[in-house]
């Protein structure tokens, strides 16, 4: 699947930005900004734009003129409460011909106060604690937009004691897992797994990387998917232990 | 006067008696002998601590006087070995007049000693002599106080072979010192003669006919020849008791007493309120807070010092730490019985604790208040901490409740997994509560204790509450489990993306190449390329459009192309926006806001919407679309199989 770009706008790589919150992720964000823009020639009359945002939220700052490095520090977000879902975007406009954009970064993730990175790295399965009573299940996977959630009935509690628990481990994961891999099989995929905002790139890639080639086209990739789940559960390592457990007369 | 052995005649009229306490120690939560005796003495020691200012020293010896010295002959007379001895008296193997004798020394400083009234024989107010030597069953400790059942004492003669211990006492209130000791067998024969269990050491006062009352040496000679036999290391100034158990138990070691020493009070230990010396002949240890922190392997050994070291780890941080976050909860409008409900931990507390245990090192101290009520009082107002930390390593732990500095194992709290959690009960009128549900071994709240029953409302309630606490809280945390969570699996389902380089310019990446200077041994230069996959098709980009040709080798048989097309949506996977088309963008086969496709070697032609199939049986073949919006982006997205399933 490609991408044509035809108003030349550059992408800004990630390793170019730096961004350092000044407290902790649980803190009101003060961050402080600088990026590098030797080698990407863009005019020098462009504006740079910090744009910080998270699900419902969104400032934009005005941060200079295009130069090699540009730096601004004690930025105050002062509409948002806390770092924990924030991300940034910085673009170089051309104010002159309309706005047109020159280049950009997107989803930059803050670091701390010691310049590390966020520790948080994202799950490609989001967790959500719900009531699922509507629909008489323990847990089930919910899709919207381009994510799968993994549900799971709150009454049974904590929801990070529950999906940790060894049973979910063994019995629920490769369940939820064969589950997002057969609607990806059946809705269709992008064969070039380039885009990792897009669900079936980010679970072939999960695949890929526990050692599964990729599904082949229009065919039922049944050995494929017993492959990926067997390469998931042995990564996992559970089956033993649960059969141990249960010998021991964890059924009772 | 000197000390010496009297083991009292048992008459007609007394009963035979077999001393059961033993028995209160033997259950789950007690390890073996040393963890009963390392839990009660140290417990009595931080009962009896005099300045509070300082911690409460104990030290444990363990030491041999060879049958050669001659030492032991000095407490021990032919007469009282008859009665070890005996056939009847309840000891297993005893030792005999001609063993070497190995023994343990028990002692404590900063404490009060055996203070009250030496002569009473009633029980009395703050009489620690009468209760520790005259007393069976029965405790002077006020509530408030660890210990409160009056069988804790009997932890030091069963330590011994012979069920015997001799005990030195330097007294806090009056600087007097006193000297005596007894034996607690079963009622037993010598030469015929009916005894009765206990027997004292110490020196004897007349009443009556063939009475007499037991007393302690106070004789200073004795005092001194005590602690110079036995390497006491206590003064005449130095208040507090020591305690010699002989021919003590094989079992009982130097590393057993470290162990016990470590896990059950490692609290007071990192606090400040106790330190402890062991020692066995020339080797010795010290349990303080730097050994608990830093050299915890050597003291315990890897497994067990494994498993301690998550709870010495919270303590220190939960001690040490000043901005710990803390959590205060209020305290339910309603007075009753305490109850885990979701006003309890409301939203913004139960939000706050959630942030700060979400991160591995997380720590969190909550503050539960609550009501205690003895019948027919009023009720007051009462706390316990719960200290949570998020564990690294996502093992589970049972929780480890500690009531004024001594540890209840209660087994009968659940594991909970990622979290090492302590539930910590400072003195005052829930300590007391919980102190008065102990069993005589204190490792168990019990709703029927006997202290404990019908002694106040809510009673088994605020047991459970207790007891719960952890696990509740942790449940209820869900209340802000409300919204996704996108890092909980973050270990378990992840990817490593490098990050595309698509549309970045040359430039950039020529005036920022990496130096690869490491020659041959470059280690980012991989060592096998994989041939690439045989292309289908190629995809090029025009000034509004795209073409879409056949590859540079020609292929056999007949393929099939379904191209499918959509302009790019702001925050969207490719994916997605080619799912967001919509015919106001563009209509191929329409030639609405596109031009039509110009097509060349194409057979079997369909378009419609954003959809265009065809298919090919040679590679000259090409497709060219014209015409989309030069200031939009534009997805595209070409799939190729051969018509006779023959996947390339």
């Amino acid at each position: 699947m490609k991408r044509f770009n035809y108003t030349g706008r550059k992408k800004i790589l990630k390793q170019d930005i730096r961004i350092r919150l000044h407290g902790d992720f649980n803190e009101p964000p003060v961050v402080d900004f600088q990026v590098d823009l030797e080698g990407y020639d863009f005019q020098l009359d462009a504006e740079v734009f910090l744009e910080a945002w998270d699900v419902t939220r969104f400032m934009r700052f005005k941060v200079g003129k295009v130069s090699g490095s540009i730096r601004k520090n004690n930025i105050e977000l002062y509409d948002f409460d806390d770092a924990e879902n924030l991300s940034f975007n910085i673009k170089v406009v051309d104010i002159n011909s309309g706005g047109v954009l020159l280049g950009i970064a997107e989803k930059v993730m803050p670091n701390d106060k010691d310049n590390l990175p966020d520790k948080n790295y994202k799950s490609i399965l989001p967790v959500a604690s719900t009531d699922l009573s509507s629909y008489g299940v323990l847990w089930r996977v919910e899709w919207h937009d381009e994510n799968a959630v993994l549900q799971v009935e709150s009454e049974l509690g904590n929801r990070e004691q529950v999906v940790r628990s060894n049973i979910f481990r063994a019995f629920i994961y490769p369940a939820a897992m064969r589950q997002i891999l057969m609607k990806i099989l059946s809705d269709g995929w992008d064969d070039q797994l380039e885009d990792p905002d897009d669900l079936s790139t980010r679970w072939l890639r999960f695949a890929e990387q526990l050692g599964a080639e990729r599904p082949v086209p229009d065919s039922d990739n049944e050995e494929w998917l017993d492959t990926a789940i067997r390469l998931f559960m042995n990564k996992m390592d559970i089956r033993e232990k649960i059969i141990d457990e249960f010998s021991e007369g964890g059924w009772n | 006067m000197k000390a010496e052995w009297k083991f009292e005649r048992k008459r007609h009229s007394q009963k035979s008696r077999d001393p059961m306490q033993a028995s209160f120690f033997t259950n789950a939560s007690i390890d073996d002998d040393t963890h009963a005796l390392v839990r009660e003495a140290i417990q009595n020691s931080l009962d009896a601590r005099v300045d509070e200012k300082q911690p409460v020293r104990v030290r444990f010896a363990i030491e041999e006087h060879s049958l050669a010295s001659n030492v032991m002959s000095k407490y021990l007379n032919k007469e009282a070995w008859k009665h070890f001895n005996a056939a009847d008296n309840g000891l297993i193997d005893p030792p005999t007049e001609t063993d070497d004798c190995r023994y343990l020394v028990y002692e404590d400083f900063n404490t009060h000693g055996l203070i009250g009234d030496e002569c009473a024989s009633e029980p009395s107010p703050g009489n620690s002599f009468y209760y520790f030597m005259r007393a069976e069953g029965q405790s002077g400790k006020d509530e408030g106080d660890r210990g409160r059942h009056g069988i804790g004492k009997y932890v030091f003669p069963y330590t011994s072979g012979i069920r015997m211990f001799l005990a030195a006492t330097v007294r806090h209130s009056d600087k007097r010192v006193m000297v005596a000791g007894q034996s607690v067998l079963k009622s037993h024969h010598v030469a015929g003669q009916q005894y009765t269990p206990d027997a004292w050491w110490g020196v004897f006062q007349k009443e009556g006919m063939d009475d007499y009352f037991q007393l302690p040496s106070e004789d200073p000679n004795t005092f001194s020849e005590i602690i110079n036999d036995f390497d006491l290391k206590r003064s005449a100034s130095d208040s507090g008791l020591s305690l010699i158990m002989p021919y003590v138990h094989k079992e009982v070691s130097g590393k057993k007493i470290a162990e016990h020493v470590a896990s059950e009070y490692f609290w007071p230990i990192l606090s400040g309120n106790l330190e402890v010396d062991i020692s066995v002949g020339k080797k010795s240890w010290v349990v303080n807070g730097n050994s608990l922190t830093n050299k915890l392997d050597g003291l315990l050994g890897k497994s067990k010092s494994e498993e301690l070291k998550p709870f010495i780890k919270l303590a220190n941080r939960a001690i040490l730490e000043d901005n710990l976050t803390r959590v205060d909860l209020s305290l339910n409008s309603k007075i009753g019985a305490p109850k885990w409900v979701d006003s309890y931990l409301a939203k913004n507390n139960s939000e706050k604790i959630s942030r700060s245990i979400s991160e591995a090192g997380g720590l969190v101290r909550i503050k539960c208040p609550l009501y205690v009520r003895k019948t027919k009082e009023k009720e007051s107002e009462s706390y316990f901490y719960i200290y949570i930390l998020k564990d690294s390593e996502d093992k589970q732990y049972c929780t480890r409740f500690l009531r004024e500095g001594i540890m209840i194992p209660d087994n009968r709290s659940s594991k909970v997994r990622g979290y090492i959690s302590m539930v910590v009960v400072e003195s005052g009128h829930l300590a007391t509560l919980l102190g008065d549900s102990e069993n005589p071994a204190h490792t168990e709240w019990e709703k029927n204790a006997t202290k404990f029953k019908g002694k106040y409302s809510w009673g088994p309630s605020t047991i459970d509450f207790v007891r719960l606490s952890v696990s509740k809280v942790i449940k209820l945390l869900n209340q802000s489990d409300s919204e996704e969570d996108i890092n909980l699996l973050s270990d378990i389902f992840y990817i490593d993306l490098p990050e595309s380089d698509e549309d970045v310019p040359k430039t950039r990446k020529e005036s920022k190449k990496p130096n690869n200077s490491g020659g041959d041994n470059n280690p980012g230069e991989p060592t096998h390329i994989p041939a690439p996959r045989p292309r289908t098709y190629r995809l090029n980009k025009h000034d509004n459009g795209f073409s879409l040709i056949g590859p540079e080798n020609d292929f056999d048989g007949q393929r099939e192309y379904t191209i499918r097309i959509a302009y790019d949506l702001v925050g969207a996977s490719k994916s997605k926006a080619l799912k967001k088309w919509h015919k106001n963008d563009f209509e191929i086969e329409k030639g609405r806001y596109v031009g039509k496709p110009i097509l060349d070697n194409v057979d079997e032609f369909y378009c419609e919407g954003n959809l265009i199939k065809f298919s090919a049986s040679t590679n000259e073949f090409s497709v060219v679309v014209d015409g989309f919006d030069p200031n939009r982006d534009l997805i595209v997205d070409v799939k190729s199989k051969g018509v006779l399933n023959e996947e390339v």
